[in-house]
């Protein structure tokens, strides 16, 4: 087995309480490897998108720490449950738009969106306007304008939740895909166990009221590649996260 | 194109038609005064007698309405977005704007008269003043209903305010926008004719609001119609032009422009 990666973020003992009393996590703690895919699983409620927020900068903890590898902020990405494209430019102005807000030149930041538009397989959706496009091709467009900035963090918050699940299992293959490609550290915040335990090296099960994490699986399969859905290594780990998650729930019902 | 055109012009076409038959019908039947009511051919003899005159006074008019309009749509847009930016400037100011709207425009009338002085500039202003609201207003609820996941976006992009505003903000808003857009430009006629009342000139260079009170004092009812015609006309090819330019502006995008 090759050596653990380095983390590139580290939580620690992490609790935030917003200002009218939730308390969306509570003493929740994991490391995400560098350079490797994370995903988080849990019932909706207890705090993923709370804590993704917190690894891109978007929100900061109540208490305990987020400290990054190195102490800088790694450039991060995000991409959204909903494809949030704008309606009125095209596909490819859509996936530029990061480039257009930190100021590359017309012409580059075209190059750059073209460059990507062709690696999620939209090269001749371009011109298109988003109302134009289906979900899972608006969701790849998505995809492709955090990717334009080649940020050394993606994070995705539930990105194919909304989608049929053949559609989002060949968005599933596309996005390991590119993650070999460009070998950004990833956090994929997912409810289906099954999406997980395929994407993730590592899985983080967290469990609602207050949110916290429950448990961590490593599923090192040697290759994912669609054919591993159908195999017992994969029912095995699919089934004890499954577990992890009934005895969180077990457990919350103890104590109320 | 055409055929859709031609669609959509032709209820409006066959309603007027119907009425101004039926209000030729009415007079041959009670054959009210000339003076009350002329007849519909009294009034296009007028229009066509005194074309020379009517024609030049409308399109005046028409310049103080469109000069007026342009103004308030750009007040109406700045001011609509600098209250959407700031939520202390909005609760401050937009009551005092709404109350300001319940003035009636005829009672602030001689006070522009005092402050532009006689002639057409009284009328722009007058134009601008009652067709501001409807943009400023538009142009705020158009703002603050922008989609809160793009403003996300827009933040993970560390957008600048002014990115925000051109690149997200107003695009969102445009639909309202032209909404307010559409309805200040018929509003801008009304106001340019109220000017005109308080603040023209009569003589050479008579917009038509001058001639309407002038053909009413000479009891050339026929005249007054014409006139009101003609206004109506200036208001619809503004209101024409305000809303072909929204088309083409959302018709790409836009569910509203189907
Ligand atoms: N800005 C906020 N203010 C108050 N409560 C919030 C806010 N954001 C999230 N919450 C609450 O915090 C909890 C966790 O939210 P979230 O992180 O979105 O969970 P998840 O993504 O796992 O569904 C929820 O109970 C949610 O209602
Ligand atoms: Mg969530």
């Amino acid at each position: 087995m090759a050596a653990p990666a380095p983390p590139l973020i580290e939580v620690t003992d992490v609790g935030r309480t917003f200002a009218d009393g939730t308390r969306a996590l509570a003493g929740a703690s994991l490391m995400v490897p560098a350079g490797a895919i994370t995903a988080l699983v849990g019932p909706s409620g207890c705090g993923k998108t709370t804590l993704l927020r917190m690894m891109g900068g978007l929100d900061a903890p109540t208490s305990g720490a987020v400290r990054f590898a190195g102490g800088a902020r790694p450039r991060a990405a995000f991409a959204f449950q909903e494809p949030r494209l704008l309606p009125w430019r095209s596909v490819v102005s859509n996936v530029a738009l990061p480039l257009e807000l930190a100021g590359v030149p017309r012409g580059e930041r075209r190059a750059r969106a073209e460059r990507i538009l062709d690696r999620v397989q939209l090269a001749g959706a371009g011109r298109k306007l988003p109302g134009q496009l289906s979900g899972g091709m608006r969701m790849r467009a998505s995809i492709a304008r955090a990717l334009v900035t080649e940020p050394e963090l993606l994070l995705l918050d539930e990105p194919f939740g909304a989608l049929d699940e053949i559609t989002r299992q060949a968005l599933d293959d596309l996005l390991l895909a590119l993650w070999g490609e460009f070998g950004m550290t990833v956090v994929v915040v997912t409810h289906s166990i099954v999406e997980a335990a395929y994407l993730g090296r590592q899985v983080v099960v967290m469990a609602p009221a207050p949110g916290r994490v429950v448990g961590c699986i490593k599923p090192g399969f040697a290759s994912r590649t669609p054919a591993l859905r159908a195999t017992p290594e994969f029912a095995a780990s699919t089934a004890s996260l499954l577990q992890m998650l009934a005895q969180s729930m077990v457990r919350e019902k103890g104590a109320a | 194109m055409i055929a859709r055109l031609l669609r959509a012009a032709l209820p409006p076409a066959i309603v007027v038609i119907a009425l101004v038959a039926a209000w030729d019908i009415a007079v041959r039947l009670m054959q009210p005064s000339e003076y009350l009511v002329p007849a519909p051919l009294a009034v296009a003899r007028a229009f066509l007698e005194q074309r020379a005159e009517l024609v030049p006074a409308a399109l005046r008019t028409a310049g103080s309405a469109a000069a007026g309009f342009a103004i308030a749509a750009a007040a109406g847009v700045l001011a609509g977005s600098v209250l959407a930016a700031s939520r202390f400037l909005m609760r401050g100011l937009y009551p005092l704007a709404t109350l300001l709207q319940m003035v009636p425009l005829v009672a602030i009338a001689p006070i522009l008269v005092i402050w532009c002085g006689y002639g057409p500039r009284t009328s722009v202003a007058s134009a601008a003043i009652v067709s501001v609201f409807p943009v400023l207003a538009a142009t705020l609820d158009g703002m603050r209903s922008t989609d809160p996941g793009l403003a996300e976006l827009f933040g993970v992009c560390r957008a600048s305010r002014l990115q925000r505003w051109w690149k997200l903000e107003l695009p969102w808003a445009l639909p309202s926008i032209v909404t307010g857009l559409r309805i200040a430009a018929g509003l801008s006629v009304i106001g340019a004719i109220v000017g005109e009342f308080v603040g023209a000139f009569a003589g050479d260079a008579s917009p038509i609001g001058i001639i309407i009170l002038s053909a009413m004092r000479e009891n050339r009812t026929d005249l007054v119609f014409a006139s009101v015609a003609l206004a109506a006309a200036a208001g619809f090819a503004l209101f024409g032009l305000v809303s072909l330019l929204g088309w083409a502006l959302l018709r790409r995008w836009h569910a509203s422009a189907g």
